[in-house]
């Protein structure tokens, strides 16, 4: 019996089959049919990982990671087939290692970004941070899935602030990516100097990219490190409100080009009502008191001459605004860009920002480039008008990526989930909207949930690829069954 | 081994007579070895056939063939260096060099698209137009602008322009089975941007720190992520080469070397630049590299090499800053003259005081094209050692320790002896970094003998004394010594390698084969 070789090998306490935990697993908050797992476990450390991966390849049972805290929104972590063990790793929370000198930190997956920005902070270091990620969310987990982050100009790859990762893969193997495969161990490495940040190898592959975006289906991390960014000295954080979208990426563009501005993004009034406000009154009110979209950004100086870069920066900042014929304002409405700075430096507050005012919300997401949102969020607008969601509810989040070559779009549905019809609304248009955006170029590069294979049937050649490489990692597919194409 | 008629015609067809040729003087040109790691036999093995394929349907067919016919393939851009060998017979070269247009520059999320045969001077020229720059391959701009076909791809720029593992955006990838796979944003949408999904990244699968050199496949088209370029769209030169100097620079750019007392010093200076983000360039220079390039013959050479035995220590970095305002240049370099001054940096004077010295060291800087100069000067040709990509610091002292070994070969006079001081590049303001030991000679048999046992003896440095895995390791027989000592990766990179090309046919003796 599996249970019993579970309870061996972690501790009956460490496995979990209560019915209402069970159940709390079986479904998050996205759209993808329930399954109930047949165990949740509690692991602490690579040795259990190690074991447990052996016994799952024994007995042919599927196992699904999970490191972040509920609540769950994309469907990733929901059984996709019966008998599934979850894996959860949330237990496993110790920061290993930070070094200023080489910018970087190391951390188990259970490690909340709470719990990490406060350690490096401690260090003189800064992570490069989602905007507003739920407490509970795990920096492991949000670097395993490619999570945009709100500083552009320190994104120079889509795999950014991502290091290394040791990671038991699905046959069992261990393997640590990147500089940390060494030669040596951790501590080898690092008396001589070694740091496990280089991201790329070894040799002429880079397994980190392969992890990635990969949903728990190649194996299981068992930690990572991240790069970090020193805290600034100075900062001068700035609005630009506008209805003009073009206005804004062009500024967008410039601020990010010039490296003028750290954290970089654009939202709409309902997005930043949403990150503001505590209840529903507050929510219209803000809304209304803003222009359609909002740009923010945060202009920052180190530890040379602070005062100087950051006039000047602020003068050039001007320069490119005024070319554009947009104006840079510290405070639009009645928010001022310091507090709006201090809120996205943090986890969101509680309750999570994204559920505060309704409830639930289901985000659409894909990425673009600036030439074509005006078309892609027209489209969203035009399928929501179709099933009658009310657009001006609808929380649009720009955020520019890879140093501005990429825009992550985000469109937010927030709804009630109490309510039948809405959230049936929702459903529909959550696929409705991913069909049409497609059509029209958006580029859906993290497929969640039941969108899943409308999305990866466009590429049945990466799919192959895809299929190839999780036989090796995985052949007995144990590692999260049914997500992606696997 | 000779192609027989049928295959030979069959070939022949897919790109028509005039893109074929298994003339012996073609093909020992092909295989003419000279420049880098130059052996002393002249040739190395002849390919079978030289194609020139134009479009992917064509080497989808080559590719095809070759798996029919149990032969092996290699695709070259501009075939620069050993790992585009043939290295036993039964091997057609895929010479793409018709593969030459720039497909796409796209300004307001700028990145560039390219076909293999653009090489970077022609993409950065076109770039600079439009006030952007790519990054540079350092062994100059005569290589491809593809960012998935030269080694690793770091260079001079790196510090502003990061390298090709992590600037390389949607790809075509014909498979060595020959089957066309398109990355990321492209193989759903049809667009460039990005190459990454849906879901895991297969830009992980196809290269590393290096590049699989020939042995996974041909990649045909790729897009590159490009950056700012705060200088003039054009540049004008005046005098002719050696002798050169732009004039049409403007003045928002400065170029300094400055000489530490000791590598802790240097590396405090590394990591201050870094922070500060003051560099457009990063690194590491030493004398040898500095006189080669400055001087316009082996003479002079010699001459500014002694000169510079008294100003300069073995631990020197070379910072060039790009303002993209007048404004922006006074802060920087207001910072880089604090930052000299904390960490005790002496500017070398025959740059800082000589504007034309100063002028024509920066060009062949900027575009790239000084590593010709540092590396051929003297002997003709080069080899050495090749680090990883690690933090800058450990990169550095992994060539402060092989450095020793050299020595020792310049003792025996088996090398030329441009001392043994490291040169490093420091990628995307300072978070990463790169080292190399150059080493020249001339290609005859006892002096080859010393190469490979120095390379042997870096290999065991690299190993025993936790360094990573250095960029020169290709090749079974490299992959197999370091593999068990760093998590067993030659076995992972050789199950790749079979899952995509069971027959072995992409020539892998630069990459891995898929021998047990
Ligand atoms: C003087 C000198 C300095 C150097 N300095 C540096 C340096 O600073 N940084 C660095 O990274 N490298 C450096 N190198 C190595 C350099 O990157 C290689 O020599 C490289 O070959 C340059 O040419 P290329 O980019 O046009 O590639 P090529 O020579 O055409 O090819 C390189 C490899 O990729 C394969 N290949 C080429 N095109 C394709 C394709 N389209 N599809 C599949 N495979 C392909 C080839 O088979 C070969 O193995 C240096 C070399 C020299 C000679």
């Amino acid at each position: 019996m599996i249970v019993e070789k579970l309870s061996q090998l972690l501790g009956k306490e460490n496995v979990e089959f209560k019915p209402d935990i069970l159940e709390s697993f079986s479904r998050d908050l996205s759209f993808v049919s329930p399954i109930r797992p047949a165990y949740v476990v509690k692991v602490k450390n690579l040795e259990e990982v190690q074991n447990l991966v052996k016994i799952a390849n024994e007995t042919q049972t599927p196992l699904i990671p999970v490191s972040s805290g509920a609540p769950h929104f994309r469907g990733d972590t929901v059984p996709g087939t019966g008998g599934a063990v979850i894996v959860d790793l949330s237990g496993m929370k110790r920061v290993i290692h930070i070094s200023r000198k080489h910018r970087m930190a190391m951390f188990e997956p259970g490690v909340t970004f709470g719990e990490l920005i406060s350690a490096v902070a401690k260090e003189g270091l800064r992570l490069n941070i989602p905007l507003a990620p739920r407490r509970s969310k795990s920096v492991l987990g949000s670097l395993l899935e490619r999570e945009p982050v709100v500083m552009p100009i320190y994104h120079w790859d889509i795999s950014d602030p991502s290091g290394c990762f040791e990671i038991t893969f699905g046959n069992g193997e261990l393997f640590r990516t990147g500089a940390a495969a060494g030669s040596g161990t951790i501590e080898e490495q690092w008396a001589a100097g070694g740091s496990q940040k280089e991201a790329a190898g070894p040799s002429s592959a880079s397994w980190y990219r392969l992890i990635q975006g990969a949903q728990g289906t190649m194996g299981i991390v068992t930690w990572g490190t991240a790069r970090c960014e020193i805290l600034p000295k100075l900062e001068e954080p700035y609005f630009i409100g506008s209805s003009n979208l073009e206005n804004i990426t062009n500024a967008l563009h410039w601020l990010v080009r010039l490296r003028l501005a750290n954290e970089c993004l654009v939202l709409n009034n309902v997005d930043v009502a949403a990150l503001l406000a505590n209840n529903g009154t507050e929510f219209q009110k803000i809304k209304t008191s803003l222009t359609p979209w909002i740009l923010f950004f945060n202009i920052a100086a180190y530890d040379y001459y602070p005062e100087e870069r950051i006039k000047g920066q602020m003068e050039d900042m001007n320069g490119v605004a005024k070319k554009i014929g947009v104006q840079a304002v510290k405070t639009l409405g009645k928010i001022h860009a310091n507090e709006f700075l201090k809120i996205i430096q943090q986890p969101s507050s509680e309750p999570y920002w994204k559920i505060r005012i309704q409830g639930a919300c289901q985000d659409i997401f894909f990425l673009t480039i600036y030439e074509k949102l005006d078309e892609l969020i027209k489209t969203m607008h035009e399928e929501a008008d179709k099933i009658g969601f009310t657009t001006t509810n609808i929380g649009i989040y720009l955020q520019p990526i890879v140093q501005g070559v990429n825009c992550h779009c985000e469109f937010n549905l927030f709804y009630n989930p109490l309510n039948a019809a809405e959230t049936d609304k929702v459903k529909q248009l959550n696929s409705i909207a991913t069909r049409s955006l497609m059509e029209k170029g958006a580029f859906f590069s993290r497929p969640y949930g039941e969108n899943t294979s409308l999305i990866m049937n466009r590429d049945a050649a990466t799919v192959a690829a895809l299929k190839k490489v999780k036989q090796i990692t995985d052949p007995k597919h144990i590692m999260n069954p049914g997500k992606l194409c696997f | 081994m000779t192609l027989n008629k049928e295959q030979y015609t069959a070939f022949e067809d897919i790109v028509g007579p005039e893109y074929i040729s298994s003339d012996p003087a073609i093909l020992f040109s092909y295989s003419w070895r000279s420049g880098l790691y130059a052996p002393p036999q002249d040739f190395s093995p002849l390919f079978e056939a030289i194609i020139l394929p134009h479009t992917n349907e064509e080497i989808q067919a080559i590719v095809k063939l070759s798996n029919k016919f149990k032969l092996q393939f290699k695709a070259s851009s501009t075939g620069w260096g050993p790992y585009n060998d043939a290295t036993a017979p039964g091997c057609v070269k895929l010479d793409l060099r018709r593969m030459n247009r720039i497909i796409e520059i796209n300004v307001k999320n700028m990145y560039a698209v390219v076909e293999p045969g653009v090489i970077g001077t022609q993409l950065q020229a076109e770039c600079m137009k439009l006030g952007l720059n790519c990054n540079q391959n350092g062994a100059g701009t005569n290589c491809s602008a593809s960012p998935i076909v030269g080694h690793c791809g770091f260079g001079h720029l790196s510090q502003s322009g990061s390298y090709g593992e992590r600037n390389q955006l949607a790809l075509e990838w014909i498979t060595p089975e020959g089957e066309l796979v398109c990355f990321g944003s492209l193989g759903s949408t049809g667009a460039w941007f990005c190459g990454d999904g849906p879901g895991p990244s297969l830009r992980g699968a196809v290269r590393g720190n290096v590049v699989p050199m020939g042995g996974l496949g041909v990649f045909t088209k790729a897009a590159t992520k490009l950056y700012h370029w705060p200088g003039p769209t054009s540049v004008e030169l005046e005098g002719v080469s050696p002798s050169y100097v732009p004039t049409s620079i403007d003045n928002h750019f400065l170029i300094r070397i400055y000489s530490f007392p000791d590598m802790e010093m240097m590396d405090q200076a590394q990591r201050k630049i870094g922070e500060a983000e003051i560099a457009y360039e990063l690194m590491g220079f030493n004398k040898g590299m500095a006189a080669s390039n400055i001087a316009t013959s082996n003479e002079e050479m010699l001459k500014l090499h002694a000169e510079f035995s008294n100003l300069l220590t073995d631990f020197c970095l070379m910072v060039i800053i790009g303002g993209y305002s007048a404004r922006d240049f006074e802060y920087k370099t207001k910072v880089l003259n604090q930052i000299a001054i904390d960490t005790q940096g002496k500017s070398l004077t025959k740059i800082s005081d000589d504007p034309e010295v100063a002028a024509g060291c920066m060009w062949r800087w900027l575009r790239p094209t000084a590593s010709i100069r540092e590396v051929f000067r003297a002997t003709g040709c080069f080899a050495g050692e090749v680090g990883g990509t690690d933090v800058f610091r450990l990169m550095a002292d992994y060539i402060v320790e092989t450095a020793k070994v050299k020595q020792k070969m310049i003792n025996d006079k088996l090398i030329f002896d441009d001392g043994a001081p490291p040169f490093t590049q420091s990628i995307e303001h300072g978070h990463y970094g790169h080292g190399e030991l150059l080493i020249r000679y001339i290609p005859n048999p006892s002096n080859w003998a010393g190469m490979m046992d120095f390379m042997a003896k870096a290999n065991e440095i690299a190993i025993k004394q936790h360094f990573g895995v250095p960029g020169h390791v290709f090749s079974d027989m490299q992959h197999d010594i370091y593999g068990p000592h760093v998590m067993n990766y030659h076995k992972w990179l050789r199950k790749i390698k079979k899952s995509f090309d069971p027959n072995g046919a992409s020539e892998g003796s630069h990459h891995i084969t898929v021998k047990e």
